[in-house]
């Protein structure tokens, strides 16, 4: 009878009085994050005429970067094409053998708000064509070409899969929001031409935790968007 | 159908209970058992949602097989499915399906046995798959554990008995759809603990009522932890 008591004690021990201690409170700021984040810097959507939002959101459907960790920034990140007449190529969705055969490949690109260049890279080579990876795209050069702006108030902004070549600036520049600063490649770890977008909370490379990034004054639809985050699906310009 | 087949395996120990004989003297070496309960669990995975804490209860189903050599020593394989939902009242749009399919082997040497009381040591190799998903869209982290494991026996008398496992995982080998990283101890903590009360229905038959504690801690930018409590009842058939 006592093995039984004590059993009965051990087991109602565990189950009531240490869950909370052993799962913690990691991720609570996340969960603000998640729930009140507001962007600080004054974003304009980076590119010029109608784009489509190929991810973007907040959900595991829409967002398509929730689930590749926490630790690199990307949880809010957007994959942004170029699209004309629904089609994301002249000759036709899935048609493209060439990035050349992609709206998107070569588009401008412009810094989404204001703030100074802090990291870049330029010299990757684009993937070969849209749906392989290149064979020495690795940890250290998921994003390929890239842009990292320092918007001087805890706000770091990461363009990725820039054309090689094109980035305009140089690192300690200052840019503001609408300049030119490159042109969209498939430069990285991507599968066709398109922007990668997001931003984090630390200047250093795919690292910290990912912001929602609040853009002021586009449209969707053709409907006036005051302060929002687009979301999969959606065409997008911001004027 | 999930809790009628709980209830189905129920009753059938139940009538086993009375029917069979306890005159046979239990010799047997083989061991199959199935058996089902309910698990109640709490789960913190940084790397796909910004969720300090997910709240999870589901059935739970193991298969297992044990031999016991001439030296008594026990080797142990067993596999065990668990189905779920990961809930979360914070943030109920990332509420996600959770399956969790697992295979364990252990080999455990007996050192130590005086009358009713038995000490076994080895070690146990766990594999596990876990699958995250929601609608069409799925993630899967793979675990792969190797640790020590002691097992405690008691022998009240013919009929019944107690059995106490511990084992404490020293690696992990981890790989998930963005990383594959082995930890020890200095970034892992994991403990397995079940206990477990048989009682004999015949030379071929036990009834077990067993509790199982599990408990995970990953200390990584992607904090992860998982505690598990479980409740089943199962039948052993021994050959």
């Amino acid at each position: 009878m006592n093995h039984i008591k004590t059993i009965s004690f051990l087991f109602v021990l565990l189950l009531f009085s240490c869950t909370d201690a052993l799962i913690g409170d990691e991720g609570k700021e996340d969960e603000d994050i998640y729930l009140n984040y507001q962007t600080i810097t004054d974003l304009e959507l980076p590119f010029e005429e109608e784009w489509h939002i190929n991810a973007g959101g907040r959900t595991h459907l829409t967002g398509g970067h929730h689930f590749i960790t926490r630790g690199s920034g990307q949880r809010y990140a957007y994959d942004i094409s170029k699209i004309v007449d629904g089609n994301f190529s002249p000759l036709g969705n899935g048609n493209a053998n060439t990035n050349e055969d992609v709206y998107t490949f070569g588009a401008r690109l412009n810094a989404p708000g204001d703030g100074k260049i802090i990291a870049l890279e330029n010299n990757i080579e684009d993937n070969i064509r849209p749906g392989v990876i290149n064979d020495n795209i690795n940890d250290s050069n998921l994003a390929g070409n890239y842009i990292m702006i320092d918007h001087l108030n805890g706000e770091y902004s990461l363009l990725a899969h820039l054309k090689k070549g094109t980035i305009i600036v140089a690192v300690g520049d200052t840019v503001v929001k609408g300049q030119e600063v490159g042109k969209v490649g498939n430069s990285g770890n991507s599968t066709g031409p398109h922007l990668h977008f997001h931003i984090q909370n630390t200047p250093n490379y795919l690292d910290g935790i990912g912001l929602p990034a609040q853009f002021k004054n586009y449209y969707e639809d053709d409907v006036l968007i005051e302060n929002g985050e687009p979301v999969r699906g959606q065409m997008v310009r911001k004027n | 159908m999930k809790i009628k087949l709980l209830f189905l395996i129920s009753i059938f120990t139940l009538s086993y209970t009375s029917g069979f004989s306890q005159s046979e003297t239990n010799t047997k070496k083989n061991k199959f058992e199935f058996s089902t309960g309910l698990n109640s669990g709490a789960l913190k995975n940084l790397e796909f949602s910004p969720v300090s804490r997910y709240d999870y209860n589901g059935l739970v189903y193991k298969f297992g097989y044990e031999r016991t050599s001439k030296n008594q020593n026990l080797f142990n394989v067993q596999f065990d499915y668990l189905e779920s939902e990961l809930k979360t009242d914070l943030i109920p749009v990332l509420n996600l399906d959770y399956a969790k399919i697992g295979l364990s082997f252990s080999y455990l040497k007996q050192i130590y046995s005086e009358n009713k009381f038995s000490v076994h040591l080895g070690l146990q190799s766990y594999s596990n798959l876990s699958i995250y998903s929601k609608s069409d869209d799925y993630r899967s982290i793979f675990n792969q554990t190797l640790g020590i494991a002691s097992q405690f026996s008691y022998q009240i008398n013919e009929k019944h008995s107690f059995t106490s496992k511990l084992t404490i995982p020293a690696v992990l080998f981890r790989l998930s759809d963005s990383s594959a990283d082995l930890h020890s101890f200095n970034k892992y903590q994991s403990l397995f603990w079940n206990i477990g009360y048989k009682y004999s229905l015949s030379n071929h038959l036990d009834v077990k009522l067993s509790y199982y504690f599990n408990y995970d801690r990953l200390q990584i930018p992607n904090a992860f932890r998982e505690i598990q409590y479980q409740l089943n009842l199962g039948i052993n058939y021994k050959f």
